[in-house]
């Protein structure tokens, strides 16, 4: 129930700004209320949840099911670590993507992505942009449908309207 | 060949790994903890009595060592095996000094300890309908036919017969007059060669290597009228941290004790401690899937072991993920196990291995660490553990994905460098 609550208030967060938020969870909100734009790219969005869990102890900062299972870790600084955490989520979800604030993205990140099969988002002040496309991963099937299981009991089924 | 003897410790969680007719070539020794034994005590006898596996109990004394603050009913049941003065004591204010311990108070601790144990056995004649369902279960889970015969009143003595131990700090302070104590009321009761002495060393905030000395030390003085077939632990020493001069120096100590007719087995140990059975070491304990090292005092800290992958090749757990994706990028670390090989037949990677798949994979990994080291040999495990660190750098994980593995060269340069 409180992940659901975050995800109405991610939504409704009214974010217009500039420069690079302060929080992750600013960067998080955005992804949120733009993740419509995401549909050419992963399908119709069926479910999103917040913070699920997805192996071990580790959580995706936003989990969506479309036609495939997405898990995005978004992150202010340190795109090795979200690197690191997105990569790892490949063994459980379809689809893995970094997402951190435009014009704060190192070359490194996109090499390094591409290279891990892992996908990139850039969040600006109005919306969101795939600087690249996550690979089609292969995760475990038994796994992923616990994942999914979580989301499902983690979010609320209509996405917001989105 | 003698290979090292394994002693795995039985947790409340782990008797359908206990029980895996697979899983049970691969340890040597089951080690009861004593909270366990005293608290769950009819249930714990029969499944011990029942499963046919050499065992021992371990009193874990130094939980009665300075101060209990918070005891929990598992510590309150093991100070009743500990005698009516260490059990009033926890009662009444849970501090125990050096001076508490009189050599009235050691004599009944050490007599009802002894007895507790030597008797264990004989506690198969009160649980026979425990030991009925555990035969059942066991005889299911190895496939066999159901037991039709009622289990014998009388079960197994343990393998041997442990004396309460003190963490000692140096061998001027008061907890090694207490041990000292302790090993002459030992000598006094029937039978003290079959009575084996544990030897607990360590100072918090001291070097390792002079943890190791002090075990040294406390060797050289070893009571000569009981066993002489010691455990020991060397509080807070994990091998995978420990520099190079400790290990070293742990090396020699195990090899010229030995040398000397004593036989030495490590109360929580890995791999590390399967090499050193090349200088010599008898045996190491840990249990499934964690206890390879201890700190004292948070010996009250302890509970299950997170889920987690052994990479037996780097002899170190990791997250079941971070596993999965060293593993799908380095086929050399791919694992033959029986349980790895049936997860991968049935599609299902590490990440979705259960928590008793995660034990028993790593009881067989265990066997095959002791495998290694028995065919390879010294020099060949240094080549083993050399070519794991090379296949680990090969699999390149992304920065952001880390599995220590430091350890494998300071092993390997040990070993290298160490006199058979």
């Amino acid at each position: 129930l409180a992940e659901a609550v975050d995800v109405e208030r991610a939504q409704t967060s009214p974010i217009v700004r500039s420069k690079r938020p302060a929080t992750e969870f600013e960067v998080v909100a955005q992804i949120v209320k733009h993740a419509v734009e995401l549909e050419a790219h992963i399908g119709p969005i069926q479910l999103v949840g917040l913070e699920v869990r997805t192996h071990g102890t580790s959580r995706a900062d936003v989990l969506i099911f479309a036609s495939d299972l997405v898990a995005i870790e978004a992150k202010l600084t340190d795109w090795n670590r979200a690197l690191g955490q997105a990569v790892l989520n490949t063994t459980v979800v379809d689809q893995s993507y970094v997402a951190m604030w435009a014009g704060y993205i190192a070359p490194g990140l996109l090499k390094a992505a591409d290279e891990y099969g892992v996908g990139v988002i850039a969040v600006h002040d109005d919306g969101l942009e795939i600087l690249v496309k996550a690979g089609a991963g292969t995760p475990d099937a038994t796994a992923r449908a616990v994942v999914l299981d979580r989301l499902s009991r983690s979010s609320r089924s209509d996405a917001g309207g989105m | 060949v003698t290979v090292i003897k394994h002693l795995l410790a039985y947790g409340q969680s782990d008797q359908a790994s206990f029980r895996d007719p697979r899983v049970e070539p691969c340890f040597d020794v089951m080690t009861v903890p004593g909270t366990i034994a005293s608290y769950f005590e009819d249930a714990t006898a029969a499944f011990v009595l029942t499963l046919g596996k050499p065992y021992l109990i371990d009193p874990r004394t130094p939980l009665f060592q300075d101060t209990l603050a918070s005891p929990r009913a598992s510590h309150t049941s093991l100070a009743d095996w500990h005698g009516p003065s260490v059990a009033a004591q926890l009662q009444a204010s849970g501090s125990f000094a050096p001076a508490f311990y009189s050599a009235a108070v050691i004599g009944e601790m050490v007599g009802e300890l002894v007895t507790r144990q030597r008797n264990y056995g004989g506690k198969a004649g009160g649980v026979a309908p425990k030991m009925n369902r555990y035969l059942r279960l066991l005889a299911e889970a190895r496939g066999d036919e159901p037991p039709t015969e009622e289990p014998s009143s009388d079960g197994p003595a343990p393998d041997s017969v442990l004396l309460p131990y003190f963490a000692v700090e140096d061998v001027s302070g008061p907890w090694w007059t207490v041990m000292q104590s302790i090993w002459a009321s030992a000598a006094q009761l029937q039978a003290p060669k079959s009575l084996r002495p544990v030897v607990c060393v360590g100072k918090p905030g001291q070097p390792l290597v002079n943890s190791v000395d002090l075990l040294d030390q406390v060797l050289v003085q070893r009571p000569q009228d009981l066993s002489s077939n010691l455990l020991f632990w060397i509080t807070s020493l994990d091998e995978r941290g420990a520099d190079v001069a400790t290990l070293a120096r742990l090396w020699s100590v195990v090899r010229d004790r030995t040398v000397e007719g004593v036989s030495l087995t490590n109360l929580y140990g890995g791999f590390f401690s399967i090499c050193l059975g090349l200088a010599g070491l008898d045996g190491f304990g840990n249990g499934l899937g964690y206890s390879e090292s201890r700190q004292w005092p948070a010996l009250d800290a302890t509970g299950a072991a997170p889920a987690r992958y052994y990479l037996r090749d780097l002899h170190v757990f990791a997250p079941p993920a971070t596993a999965e994706q060293l593993v799908s990028r380095q086929p050399a670390f791919v694992c033959d196990c029986p349980v790895c090989t049936a997860a991968r037949a049935s599609g299902r990677s590490i990440v979705a291995m259960d928590y008793a798949e995660l034990k028993s994979h790593f009881a067989f990994a265990r066997s095959w660490e002791r495998d290694v080291v028995d065919v390879l040999g010294r020099a060949g495990v240094v080549t083993q553990l050399r070519a794991a660190l090379a296949n680990y750098i090969a699999a390149g994980l992304p920065r952001g994905i880390r599995v220590a593995v430091d350890h494998l060269d300071r092993w390997a340069i040990v070993l290298d460098a160490a006199t058979p």
